[in-house]
């Protein structure tokens, strides 16, 4: 398995070089053989890297303990699913999962970009070179393959933090969403060098951000769960700098598929929109760099680790590559933009090149609105995750920066955005009256006010905290005043009202799945004020039959077990969960030892309902059996999932292509005779 | 072009205003991150808001009626006493790795928070 591996992965390495070079000499030449070539490259790259990745699997599954990779993440007494998902378990199979992910992006891009004689070459030498660089880092940087001189008699087995679901998903959801910001960088990187005019690209663009997208805003869900059940400490983010190397690009490419919608609708922000995607595969490949390279631990880690200096190499250059073409095409980009929206000639009758704003109460400038605090919400994120680095540096100091800083930092941008997110889909194109925006936000108004009188009353007395609710409420009631309108305009028909709003969402997927989006990020936003604000916490030991109390709930332990396990040893309390007369729960959380590693685990137990979680920790248990139990009523806490889940399925109807388009473009082929090879478009 | 010029003046004043709120932020929510025995070479920073990182020490851990108040932590050279009485992670226990943030006052840190090292999440721990 070794030698196969070693070979699949200097043989991808060929592959992805030898399908670059016939990528260029296809452009420098016309001769179609370059390109039937690079083209087959990228198979054959695919083909290898999917060997290799087969090779991993199959030497974790069989526990190879002699390859070093395998001993240091499994070991003989690992479940098979967990042996698998060992894959990513470590440094060197991280990479290799980069390499899988980009090989069948490659494979799709390919597929975006057939027949289109000045694009295809491009991406596939981006998409190659991008390929070449991570083979040549799995070879002869950090391999998989490597061998032990002497083999242990077992391996030192998965980190137990990892042994768990979504730690099994959310490694793969994340990479797929940063590998996926490689498909709009080639596009875009691809149309600048070919000057090719945004109308032909740049919806393939926005269909590959929105993939990335879905499966970022997917890792960060996983990953937010994951830390939430197994970490064991009641929360979910950290603003630790592994999240916020998920976090920077997710912001960038949410900036993109705002500002792609200037781009189509009016021709304009075409550069900014490709700097965007310039930035957003910049930040996927910083966030690589970061969490791969050693850089958190240390500087000095930094410097012994081979692989992180050429990821930054990689990164600068990329940067560097995109930014500079941008650069030098902006001028020829402009126009073509606004010759794509105003098909009658005024670009080249010598009228103003640049697409004037009309007004500031306008859609589009909304739009770019939320670009500038999306990106400066990016790089307020990238400040606080470098800062302790570059002091490291410059003052030899270690230091750290707290969550003060982001939740300080990050408030006023997430209340800017909320404002944003009622006010900008109110808007009209090109301009409206400032009274004709009162009147239509007049009701969420006053909704958000009535709520803010509410939950005042209530008890809330923290400002920022009420701000965060109103708006919230503000944005949630403009969404629904959206929808209702879009109902009224509909014809009555005999349909029910969810037929009607299903007819409606189908109709326009872009703008009503962008608004069920808002709506799941409303959810968030209040989920994670309202569970900070309002969690309460309790910790005690308990002798068997004495209860503790936590907001609402009354938490008796009742007994506790001590169960073995291969490798394990499980202790398992019972509790009794009241609230009020009534028995609501029996939990069972656990202590896990993980005797071969001295590694020390805990199961949360967590009883969700619509109204809170109550989490619970069982830290320890003593000799004469009493259990040293933490609890915490976090309120709010589920709909913070749900929000996210409502965000996903937002982000998938917008992802959905037009059914009648797509019947449009079937009729279309049949009628068409056969393509002739390299058919001009 | 004069709605484009509203609108970037008032782009300008909000990130400028954010800006300032990062500068601020930054410098007020930083802390030294440090070892025991670099503190100990350190006294300037007495009394300042640091981060230590190291491992509960054996035979440590001061209960008061069931509840821990304290330990000790080191790094295989210096011992430093801890004061503490808030929640604590599910992972805390004699010879865990913990990072600690407070300030020092007299003898003992006065510590405000107790976290254990958060994995980086798919990297192995550097073995000591």
């Amino acid at each position: 398995m070794a030698e196969l591996g070693s070979f699949a992965i200097l043989a991808s390495l060929a592959a992805a070089l030898f399908g670059a070079v016939a990528a260029v000499l296809g452009l420098r030449r016309a001769d179609d053989r370059f390109r039937v070539a690079a083209s087959r490259a990228v198979h054959a790259y695919a083909a290898f890297i999917a060997l290799a990745a087969s090779a991993l699997v199959g030497a974790l599954v069989t526990r190879q303990f002699h390859l070093r990779f395998v001993a240091e993440v499994t070991s003989a007494d690992l479940p098979l699913l967990y042996a698998v998902a060992a894959f990513w378990g470590g440094h060197a199979g991280s990479l290799l999962l980069w390499a899988v992910v980009l090989a069948a992006y490659a494979l799709a891009a390919q597929r975006t970009v057939r027949g289109d004689r000045e694009l295809a070459p491009y991406v596939t030498l981006v998409m190659l070179g991008t390929g070449a660089f991570f083979s040549a880092a799995l070879a002869f940087g950090s391999s998989p393959f490597a061998t032990l001189a002497v083999p242990p008699p077992d391996g030192r087995g998965l980190n137990p933090l990892l042994r768990n679901p979504w730690m099994a998903v959310h490694p793969p959801a994340l990479y797929l969403g940063f590998v996926g910001m490689t498909v709009p960088y080639a596009l875009a990187v691809a149309a600048l060098a070919g000057r090719v005019p945004p109308a032909r690209w740049i919806r393939a663009a926005r269909r590959w951000v929105l993939a990335a997208w879905l499966w970022l805003t997917a890792g960060l869900l996983f990953g937010a769960k994951w830390s939430y059940v197994v970490l064991g400490w009641g929360g979910y983010w950290a603003w630790d700098p592994v999240e916020n190397a998920a976090l920077m690009p997710w912001l960038t490419a949410t900036a993109v598929l705002h500002s792609i919608q200037a781009q189509e609708r009016r021709g304009m922000l075409t550069g900014w929109t490709i700097a965007l995607m310039i930035l957003s595969f910049s930040l996927a490949l910083f966030g690589t760099f970061l969490t791969r390279s050693g850089l958190l631990s240390s500087v000095h880690a930094f410097a012994n680790a081979s692989i992180g200096p050429y990821l930054l190499g990689f990164l600068v250059l990329a940067m560097a590559a995109g930014f500079a073409l941008l650069l030098r095409r902006l001028p020829e980009l402009r126009r073509d933009a606004r010759a794509d929206v105003e098909p009658d000639g005024a670009a080249e009758a010598g009228q103003p090149i640049e697409s004037p704003l009309d007004s500031v109460l306008s859609r589009e400038a909304a739009l770019l609105a939320n670009n500038v605090l999306l990106v400066v919400g990016a790089f307020v994120v990238l400040a606080g995750t470098i800062f302790p680095i570059l002091a490291e540096l410059l003052t030899g100091d270690r230091v750290a920066v707290g969550p003060p800083y982001f939740t300080m930092t990050m408030a006023p941008v997430i209340a800017l955005l909320l404002l944003l997110m009622a006010a900008g889909p109110l808007l009209p194109w090109r301009g409206g009256r400032g009274d004709e925006l009162a009147r239509r936000l007049a009701a969420p108004g006053a909704a958000a006010v009535m709520a803010g009188v509410a939950a005042a009353g209530a008890g809330v007395r923290s400002g920022g905290l009420l701000a965060v609710l109103v708006l919230c409420v503000f944005v949630a009631a403009a969404v629904g005043l959206e929808f209702r309108w879009g109902l009224a305009a509909r014809p009555a028909g005999r349909a029910g009202a969810g037929a009607a709003l299903l007819g409606l969402i189908a109709g326009n997927r872009r703008r009503y799945g962008g608004y069920i989006a808002h709506l799941g990020l409303v959810l968030v936003l209040a989920a994670a004020t309202v569970s900070a604000a309002f969690a309460t916490a309790a910790q005690g030991t308990l002798s068997p039959g004495q209860a503790l109390r936590v907001g609402a709930y009354d938490v008796r332990y009742d007994a506790a077990q001590v169960r073995a396990a291969p490798g394990l040893r499980v202790t398992e309390a019972a509790v009794t969960v009241r609230r009020g007369d009534a028995v609501v729960a029996v939990l069972r959380p656990r202590h896990v030892v993980h005797e071969g590693r001295d590694e020390v685990t805990a199961d949360v137990a967590i009883r969700s309902t619509w109204r809170d979680d109550l989490y619970v920790v069982l830290i320890a248990v003593s000799a004469d059996g009493r259990a040293t139990l933490r609890l915490a009523v976090n309120p709010m806490l589920p709909w913070l999932w749900i929000g996210a889940l409502v965000m996903l399925a937002g982000g998938m109807v917008a992802a959905l292509p037009r059914r009648r388009a797509r019947a449009a473009g079937v009729h279309l082929y049949a009628e068409r005779p056969a393509p002739v090879a390299g058919g001009d478009r | 072009m004069r709605a484009s010029r509203k609108l970037a003046a008032g782009l300008a004043v909000i990130v400028a205003a954010i800006t300032a709120a990062a500068y601020a932020g930054i410098r007020s929510a930083t802390v030294y991150y440090l070892t025991p025995a670099e503190f100990a070479s350190r006294p300037d920073l007495r009394g300042a808001h640091v981060r230590l990182a190291g491992t509960v020490l054996p035979g440590s851990v001061r209960t008061q009626e069931g509840r821990i108040v304290g330990f000790a932590i080191g790094d295989g050279t210096t011992r430093l006493d801890v004061d503490y009485d808030g929640p604590l992670p599910d992972l805390f226990g004699e010879g865990r790795e913990v990072l600690v943030e407070g300030r020092s006052g007299g003898a003992a840190l006065q510590a405000t928070r107790v976290i254990t090292t958060h994995p980086t999440e798919y990297q192995e721990r550097p073995r000591r």
